[in-house]
């Protein structure tokens, strides 16, 4: 019997057996409705394929099935890479199944190309568009200013994640990361320095050498067949002398005509080089990353380090032009470094930068494909922020983290769970934070596992009583998905249903991800399920924590 | 952060310092604590997860018992104090490796620090081979890179860093260090000594002798052990059945799973600790009382040695020097008093800010401390003798945190021709020598090379490296060879065994034995005309020389056979086969009665030696002594003159058994004959009869002063020769007896007289006797190492081209003595001190 797939709108449809069942073959279209798609394999196989190639899928869970009607089944929960180009369906095939399903992302935004440009800021050089697009590429689809909102959402995430990294290296916090990691993630006032990247470093080291470079390119002599005077003429090869023969007349004065021309071979510097396609790449790459990053911190734009990289910028984009009118032509990728780029002492460097700025691009991609994953354990670190706060002293126990330097399907922690493990001043009770595989579980009811939940807190008392739970949804909605104060609303009748059914629920917890960066965010309750809208900029994320904050102990008072 | 710190990875409280910037040293200094009970805990082990260290693995749930589920599992957590005790065993892949997880400890307190010092207990377990063992450990892929530092020098150098001003005035005093540590109490004392530094003066620590380590009571895990029994005790005694069952089942161990107990033994408040039972359920420890005193044994006052009572100041510091109850109490049972002002309480950073305060020093090219090295080895030649020279001096003070270099003061040198080199090493702390071999038979060197012996140790760490290199020597010049003491052989012997055994084995390959030569049974069978020997000895002592001296035939003819007896080289397969005697005996193997001390052969299978022998022997030579006398008086007479240079003849031809008388006489003739006035003697009973009867030192002495003379008169002829070679090849003292100009000039005529002898290609009797008084002058070089030095000596260069030329004749003619060959052979091998046969000297007389 081939496994069963079925598309979760909503992460806890799980538990409510709202699911949409696919079947093989078919095209499906996600709803805007369908906040953070998930996928749920019952059955046998053990692998899907997702455009033909396995492993492309994250899993979330594993867990036996609860539906009685198919009996002992492993389940698993898997989570969808958003697409970059929403247009691109993504196809769709369990290792058992014949045919494969295609998967419609409908109105998801575009990941933005490097060639389109945020609407409003629109102060590139038109000429230089206008001569990418003149030389044969084909100019993306803009990712529309949507686009251009999430890539910066992303952006800023990593940001966040590493101001954990930051914290977890310096040795006077080891003891107590996460109350750090409230206060920088709580300051107001504090202007963060811009992050430190691969253009900053660029900005810094490489001011000189494209200078130099592009004041000498280097040059090559072609050989060119053309008219010339006889008498100039010095070299000619066998395709000048069929020319020549062809001439009429007997001697080469006849030959040569009125003019007294014939063909040679002449020679000419150009430019026009592999090296330099290289470096004009890397004068156009610059340009439009210094443009992203002025963009991203434009909160901060009059910090040294913004500055440095919006001077870079506007440096390399004049130094394109002069590129261009030197009659460099653009770059076809792909191509191999050729003798000059890897042992030349000037375009060495110009190729090993180039290489920088193509990888964080590439890096980036990556993100954009698993920034709800980011957004979760982006929530889980600011729930275990916000728990250190609650208790007011050091954690009785916390997970050690450890920052990955790259991530892994979006996610840039390595720990083990509990997160942390925080204690009510008077000891009334003990908080903790239980991140992504954590196997939540009871002791006589089994996994929790099918709730779909990103992370779980988990109440304990020393009276003695059973521990209760709050399951965690972290929500990275698209554009046009429902609001806070609706997924809360259903959030809250999947937990009522499951309270009644005798889980050891307290309530829980709806976090959505807020990507306008104006916008102040917000929060919902309903029946015991609290929802809190944020995101990662300086002030959003200040309230947001505060109002986790206020959650959380709203939730610890009722399970207490 | 770059550059320096300084950790102290102890098990009980660790810390780190650490320095921010190089530039500016004095500023910027940060203390890490690295956690109470530190430990080093693996995350997501499934998924190639990572070590974490420090305070983070302190606070981590990760082997904290069942409670916690996977997390909690045993090895998951593995504290220093276990990592730092681990045995040096393979890797276990199912367990956190120790050295990864001190690396790990290291820089999780210290990111990004390149360099620095790590404290060490100083006492005598925790020799060098654990130091080694400790710096192999700390040997990892991006690990920073660690000198060894000792704890008590640590404390000192960090106090002082702390309080340059209260520390200045203490220059020239003793200070005695406790270190209050998990596994004891660690005790050492040292004087503090102003030195020169780069910004004036700076006190640097003398450790003059290793610290005294007290174990077992005084170690301060057993305080966190009693803390934790009290606490349950307080359970055993709770209303909480749960809490109680856990712990009734031993299914807890506080000392491993929870927190309090360190934190009470370290001296720090501890909140009521919230602990997970292995039911998950949530308890709180019941509050116990601050440990009250535990019993410590009395110490013996020889164990410290005076380590405290000489002391101007004690400064305690140490992990749990906080508990100020436990302090008091160490002190109490080491006998200082509680208000004796020479104690001075540390930190518990100390350490590690000493270690930092070290590699500051260290950076600025200051003095850290001093520290003195265990005396070191090595076995030279000095002046031809085997001796054990000194690589590193006994006491010797060096500099710590410093590599000491040293040269052994004496010269080494790779012969020409090993084909293996060979040392020995002795360490003053270790009880048996050590030795070591390498094989160079692939590379033989072609001449003698000279060999740098140095050795490099850094105190402190780990071993003496002592390294062989030679500028010449093509493969010690490109590679030099390590003496590793680990993998070299122990040798279960004395000092002055080995060098004995050297000196046998230097002195055999570069000189022959000199033993006297044997006289064999078979001979004293076989007097000429037939019969044995005794009877022409009691022919002799029956014979009545007539009072006038002149000698009728017949007594003459005694006279004859008499010294015909000795004087005969019997040739023994062709005696054996005569009397059809069962002797084994090599065909050319020839011998005289007597040998060449004078004694008597012993018997033969056979053949006994007549029991009269040597009572009639005496007897011949007490009547021949007194004849000798007598005819003495009637030189005028021809016949008289005659049997006195027989009977001489005779005595002679006995050896050492010689009276001496005759060798008075013998030196008296001699001297006449030197003075030039004629004696009529035969020259062969006068100087190779010197040189068969001269025993004594100075006997022989007056013997070469004769033959030398004689010799330099005219042109040394056979009998000379036959003497020298005589003397030197059978008497064990003579070529010590030797003066240079008589070791030269003899030289000198035996290269002139092989000359002679190769130039006739007749290869006779004197040849034999070249080649035996050759080999024998090797043997001068007891005397004098670089005598008949090919390379430098003009006659030794001569006589070896000779020999080589007479050797291609010599293997070309199988007419001459077939042996002759071999005997020339085995004599080139000597002149270039590669002799492989000892008893050349020997084999030359009983072969020709």
């Amino acid at each position: 019997m081939p496994s069963d797939l079925y598309l979760l709108p909503l992460p806890w449809a799980g538990i409510t057996y709202d699911l949409h069942p696919i079947r093989a073959g078919e095209t499906v279209d996600l709803v805007p409705a369908s906040a953070s798609p998930l996928l749920l394999v019952s059955g046998q196989s053990d692998r899907v394929l997702l455009d033909g190639r396995d492993g492309r899928l994250a899993r979330e869970a594993d867990f036996p099935s609860r539906d009685p009607r198919l009996g002992r089944v492993t389940q698993r929960y898997l989570s969808l890479p958003w697409p970059v180009r929403a247009d691109h369906p993504q196809t769709l095939r369990p290792g058992d199944w014949p045919q494969s399903v295609s998967l419609r992302w409908g109105t998801g935004v575009d990941r933005p190309s490097l060639r389109s440009a945020p609407s409003g800021q629109g102060t590139g050089s038109p000429a230089a568009e206008a001569d990418h697009n003149a030389t044969g590429q084909t100019a993306q689809p803009s990712g529309g200013p949507a686009g251009f909102a999430y890539q910066d959402f992303v952006r800023r995430l990593i940001g966040r994640m590493a101001d954990i990294d930051t914290v977890v290296q310096d040795p006077d916090h080891a003891a107590d990361p996460w109350a750090e990691v409230y206060r920088r993630w709580s300051d107001f006032d504090r202007l963060q320095d811009p992050h430190m990247s691969v253009l900053v470093r660029h900005a810094q080291t490489l001011q000189g050498l494209l200078e130099d470079v592009c004041a000498r390119p280097r040059r090559l002599l072609r050989r060119v067949r053309e008219l010339q005077s006889v008498d100039r003429v010095q070299d000619i090869d066998a395709q000048c002398m069929v020319w020549l023969s062809r001439q009429p007349g007997e001697t080469i004065a006849e030959r040569a005509g009125p003019r007294q021309r014939i063909l040679g071979l002449a020679r000419e510097a150009t430019a026009d080089t592999l090296e330099n396609r290289v470096l004009r790449d890397l004068l156009w790459r610059s340009d439009r990353a210094a443009r992203d990053y002025a963009r991203l911190h434009s909160a901060v734009r009059h910090s040294q380090r913004v500055r440095l990289v919006d001077r870079h910028g506007h440096h390399c984009r004049l130094l394109e032009r002069e590129m261009a009118a030197m009659g460099v032509s653009r770059l076809a990728t792909p191509f191999q470094p050729n003798f000059v780029l890897q042992h030349d002492v000037r375009y060495r460097r110009i190729h090993a930068a180039w290489l920088d700025l193509v990888r964080e691009r590439q890096v980036e991609d990556d993100s954009w494909q698993w920034q709800h994953r980011s957004w979760a354990e982006f929530c889980t670190a600011a729930l275990a922020a916000a728990a250190r706060t609650l208790a007011g002293h050091p954690p009785i126990a916390a997970s050690p983290v450890v920052h990955r330097a790259e991530q892994s399907q979006g996610q840039w922690l390595i720990h083990d769970n509990p997160l942390l493990v925080a204690m009510a001043d008077h000891g009334g009770w003990i908080l903790e934070v239980l991140g992504q595989r954590a196997h939540v579980g009871v002791v006589d009811r089994g996994s929790m596992d099918a709730f779909g939940a990103t992370s779980w807190l988990k109440v304990d008392t020393f009276g003695g009583e059973p521990a209760r739970y709050v399951p965690v949804w972290a929500i990275h909605p698209r554009p046009g998905a429902p609001g806070l104060d609706c997924l809360v609303a259903k959030a809250a009748n999947a937990v009522k249903s499951q309270q009644q059914s005798g889980w050891p629920l307290v309530g829980g917890l709806v976090l959505t991800s807020t990507v306008d960066p104006q916008d102040p965010g917000g929060s919902a309750a309903r029946s015991g399920v609290f929802g809190v809208s944020f995101g990662p900029e300086q002030i959003q994320l200040a309230l947001g924590l505060e109002e986790l904050g206020n959650s959380l102990r709203r939730l610890v008072e009722a399970a207490t | 952060m770059t550059g320096l710190a300084g950790w102290d990875l102890n098990g009980g409280w660790d810390w780190a310092a650490s320095q921010d910037s190089e530039a500016v040293p004095s500023i910027a200094i940060r203390l890490v604590d690295g956690g109470i009970d530190p430990a080093v805990v693996c995350l997501q082990p499934g998924s190639g997860g990572s070590l974490v260290g420090g305070a983070a693995a302190t606070l981590a749930p990760h082997g904290r018992g069942g409670g916690w589920g996977d997390v909690g599992r045993p090895d998951r957590r593995l504290r220093i104090a276990d990592a730092l005790a681990a045995p040096d065993a393979f890797p276990d892949p199912h367990t956190i490796d120790p050295g990864r997880a001190l690396v790990t400890a290291l820089a999780a307190m210290a990111p990004g620090a390149r360099a620095g010092f790590l404290a060490i207990p100083d006492h005598d377990g925790f020799d060098e081979e654990h130091r080694e063992a400790r710096l192999r450990r700390l040997r990892q892929p991006r690990a920073p890179s660690i000198t060894l530092l000792w704890r008590p020098i640590a404390v000192v150098l960090g106090w002082i860093a702390r309080n340059p001003e209260v520390a200045l005035p203490w220059g020239g005093t003793r200070v005695a260090v406790l270190v209050l540590g998990a596994q004891g109490v660690n005790i050492a004392d040292m004087l503090l000594v102003k030195d020169q530094g780069l910004r004036g003066d700076v006190l640097a620590p003398e450790r003059q002798r290793p610290g005294v380590m007290l174990a077992g009571a005084w170690a301060g895990r057993c305080l966190a052990g009693h803390t934790a029994a009290q606490t349950e005790i307080a359970i055993s005694r709770s209303h909480d059945g749960l809490l109680r069952e856990a712990f009734a089942e031993r299914r807890l161990d506080l000392v491993t799973q929870a927190r309090t107990p360190w934190l009470m033994a370290s001296g720090q408040t501890a909140p009521p600790e919230p602990i997970r039972l292995p039911n998950g359920v949530w308890r709180l420890l019941p509050k116990v009382s601050t440990p009250s005193c535990r019993y410590l044994p009395a110490i013996d006052p020889m164990e410290l040695d005076g380590r405290l009572t000489g002391a101007d100041h004690i400064l305690v510091a140490g992990p749990f020097v906080e508990n100020a109850a436990w302090q008091r109490q160490v002190l109490g049972a080491l006998g200082v008093a509680a208000d004796d002002r020479r104690v001075v309480i540390g930190a518990p950073s100390d350490a590690a800010r000493g270690c930092l305060e070290a590699a500051q020093r260290r950076a600025q090219g200051d003095p850290i401390y001093f520290d003195h090295l265990p005396q070191l080895e090595i076995n030279a030649l000095v002046d031809g003798d085997p001796k054990f020279v000194t690589l590193i001096a006994k006491g010797e003070r060096v500099r710590g945190g410093q590599p000491y270099r040293g040269a052994a003061a004496s010269d080494f040198a790779l012969p020409k021709g090993a084909s293996a080199v060979q040392f020995y090493l002795i360490k003053e702390d270790k009880p048996w020598p050590r030795h070591w071999t390498a094989d160079i038979s692939a590379n033989v060197p072609t001449s003698t090379h000279e060999l740098q012996v140095t050795v490099e140790q850094e105190p402190g760490q780990g071993r003496a490296r002592v390294t062989l290199h030679s500028d010449s020597y093509a493969p010690f010049r490109t590679q030099p060879h390590h003496l590793d003491w680990d993998t070299m052989t122990v040798i279960e012997r004395s000092r002055d065994d080995i060098l004995r055994e050297l000196a046998d084995a230097a002195a055999s390959r570069r000189y022959p034995n000199a033993r006297p030569f044997p006289g064999h049974g078979l001979a004293w069978s076989a007097a000429p005309g037939g019969g044995p020997v005794c009877e022409v000895l009691q022919a002799y002592l029956d014979l009545q020389l007539p009072a006038d001296g002149r000698i009728p035939v017949g007594q003459k003819r005694i006279l004859d056979r008499l010294v015909a007896a000795f004087r005969q080289k019997h040739a023994l397969a062709f005696l054996s086969r005569k009397f059809g005697l069962p002797v084994q005996v090599d065909e050319d193997l020839r011998a005289y009665c007597l040998g060449t001390d004078g004694t008597l052969p012993p018997s033969i299978p056979g053949i006994d030696m007549p029991d009269a022998a040597p009572v009639l022997l005496d007897a011949a030579l007490a009547k021949a002594e007194q004849d000798i006398a007598a005819l003495a008086m009637h030189q005028e007479v021809p016949s008289a003159r005659a049997a006195l240079g027989t009977l001489l003849n005779f005595t002679t031809w006995c050896f050492a058994r010689a009276p001496n008388t005759t060798a008075t006489q013998l030196r008296a003739i001699a001297d006449r004959e030197i003075a030039g006035i004629p004696t009529g003697i035969n020259f062969n009973v006068i100087f190779y009869g010197l040189g068969r009867i001269s025993d004594s030192d100075d006997a022989i002495r007056a013997a070469f002063d004769r033959l030398h003379r004689h010799a330099l008169q005219g042109k040394a002829k056979i009998h000379h020769l036959r003497g020298i070679g005589l003397l030197l090849a059978f008497r064990e003292r003579a070529a010590r007896l030797l003066t240079p100009r008589q070791a030269d000039d003899f030289l000198r005529w035996g290269g002139d007289a092989l000359a002679g002898e190769i130039e006739e290609k007749t290869y006779k009797q004197l040849f034999a006797v070249l080649l035996q008084m050759i080999g024998a002058l090797c043997r001068y070089r007891m005397v004098n190492p670089d005598f008949m030095d090919r390379n430098t000596c003009r006659h030794t260069r001569n006589i070896y081209q000779l020999l080589k030329a007479a050797n291609v004749h010599l293997s070309n003619n199988n007419i001459i003595n077939r042996d002759f060959a071999r005997f020339s052979n085995a004599i080139l091998d000597y002149i270039d001190s590669k002799g492989s046969s000892p008893n050349i000297l020997i084999n030359i007389t009983s072969y020709t």
